[in-house]
């Protein structure tokens, strides 16, 4: 669901700059955790990129008309 | 005045009436009124009925209408005929009006003018009512437990609603604004008569099997107390509450609440605001991202920064690759090179002196807590750099 992958990814990312901010990370996790981050947002703006305004229309008859 | 009755529809045309014998509008309602007013068994009447559409505007006067099973007449109580008690009226009171049918002119409409309202009890509709509300509420189907959360990013929204209502323009001016290219699939039904019910819940069966659909509108926009009878319907607040897929009522205004509205995850006063609940702000989301995109690169580069400085002191670089504990930070960076004579007899000093005490092994961990930072200063600084070499050839001296 997009809800979840979209917000999943959300908290993961502030979460990962919690990370960094608390510092004491080896530079190779720092970077590793870093590009992590980045490939989150772009799955969030790819999400986003997605949508396409698609208005589909159906009508429903009254049953016995 | 006096019309000419009896006019053959078949011979009649411009040439051949008589233009006295054409009625205005005007005349033909007061006519009617007239009529009306002149009949004794619409005079000083009593009916029964049930009381819906009420409104007490501050003119004093009091609107209402009375129906029954199959009917329905507009009243008027003006606020000089209301003598005596005051009565609480309301919707659902079932009373006995005593007054006369009158015609208002502007409209030709006509409407009982009433005298005197005689409350009865609880009319059979409100009645009903209420036994429903209790049962489906003893059924628990109100619960607040049972509301399923709206996505905050729905992949397509499903909105239920008849063609020709208003609620459509209202909800697309609200998707236009928040976010214009979200999905939506527009399920248009009856949403008046006695055919609604069965077919929104048709409309809503429908929408929850749509595997792409994450939430459901069901909007209608402003009406009469009738209008709003359809969202009372067993079933269809039935299919409301066992909705797997979260359902959000924006049905009439304010002041109109319905069972649907109960069994609803989310009810919203409007189909404007029904809109709002479930269709997310775009750019409130493109700005959240940006801001982490922006708050990652800086807590990156800080994150880079400090180790930079605690590595490059420790490890590597201009000033040895010897393990932390070995080092001795600000001399080998004042003196350039870690095994001149000053820096031998300082390590020396720090490993068989200090680490003896307690208190000089604090001052080592204090040193070496703080030490890789001066080192960055006093690189740069020359000035500085030959003060603190002074000053270590200096101690240099004395501890030896």
């Amino acid at each position: 669901m997009t809800d979840m992958n979209y917000f999943g990814n959300v908290r993961r990312i502030e979460e990962i700059i919690s990370q960094l901010d608390g510092g004491r990370l080896p530079s190779e996790d720092s970077r590793k955790l870093f590009e992590l981050g980045k490939k989150l947002i772009e799955e969030c703006e790819s999400i986003l990129d997605r949508y396409s305004g698609t208005v589909e229309e159906i009508s429903f008859k009254p049953i016995g008309n | 005045m006096l019309y000419a009755v009896g006019i053959n529809p078949e011979i009649a045309d411009l040439g051949n009436v008589d233009p006295n014998d054409i009625h205005s509008v005007t005349a033909l309602s007061q006519d009617l009124k007239q009529i009306l007013s002149q009949t004794p068994q619409l005079n000083d009447i009593l009916v029964k009925g049930e009381i819906s559409n009420f409104s007490a505007p501050t003119s004093g006067h009091i609107y209402f209408d009375l129906k029954d099973e199959s009917s329905i007449i507009a009243c008027a109580f003006f606020s000089h005929l209301q003598t005596g008690d005051r009565i609480d009226l309301s919707n659902g009171l079932q009373v006995i009006a005593i007054g006369s049918v009158t015609v208002y002119e502007i409209k030709s409409k006509y409407q009982l003018n009433v005298k005197k309202i005689i409350p009865i009890g609880d009319g059979i509709f409100s009645l009903k009512l209420r036994q429903c509300r209790d049962k489906l509420e003893g059924e628990g189907l109100f619960r607040q437990d049972r509301k399923k959360p709206i996505p905050r990013l729905p992949r397509k929204v499903g909105i239920i609603t008849s063609k020709d209502s208003t609620a459509i323009k209202d909800i697309l001016n609200v998707v236009s604004t928040r976010f214009p290219k979200m999905n939506l699939l527009m399920a248009y039904v009856t949403i008046q008569g006695i055919d609604a019910p069965s077919n929104i819940i048709q409309a809503l069966w429908t929408l929850i099997k749509m595997r792409d659909i994450d939430a459901i509108v069901l909007a209608r926009g402003g009406g009469s107390s009738e209008d709003f009878m359809v969202f009372n319907d067993e079933e269809l607040v039935r299919v409301i509450a066992s909705s797997t897929k979260p359902v959000i009522t924006g049905i009439g205004h304010e002041r109109d609440v319905c069972l649907a509205d109960l069994a609803a995850d989310v009810r919203a006063s409007t189909p404007s605001n029904a809109a709002i609940a479930v269709i997310p702000d775009f750019q409130e989301l493109r700005n959240n991202l940006l801001y982490l995109k922006q708050s990652l690169e800086r807590s990156y580069k800080s994150n880079l920064i400090a180790l930079d400085v605690k590595e490059k002191a420790a490890y590597k670089g201009e000033y040895g690759d010897k393990p932390r504990k070995k080092a001795c930070y600000i001399a080998t960076a004042v003196y350039g090179e870690d095994d001149a004579w000053q820096v031998k007899k300082l390590r020396k000093f720090r490993d068989e002196t200090l680490s003896n005490h307690w208190m000089g092994r604090f001052f080592i961990e204090v040193y070496y807590a703080v030490s890789p930072y001066f080192v960055l200063l006093f690189k740069d600084l020359k000035p500085l750099n030959f003060i603190a070499r002074k000053l270590l050839d200096i101690v240099a001296h004395k501890i030896g």
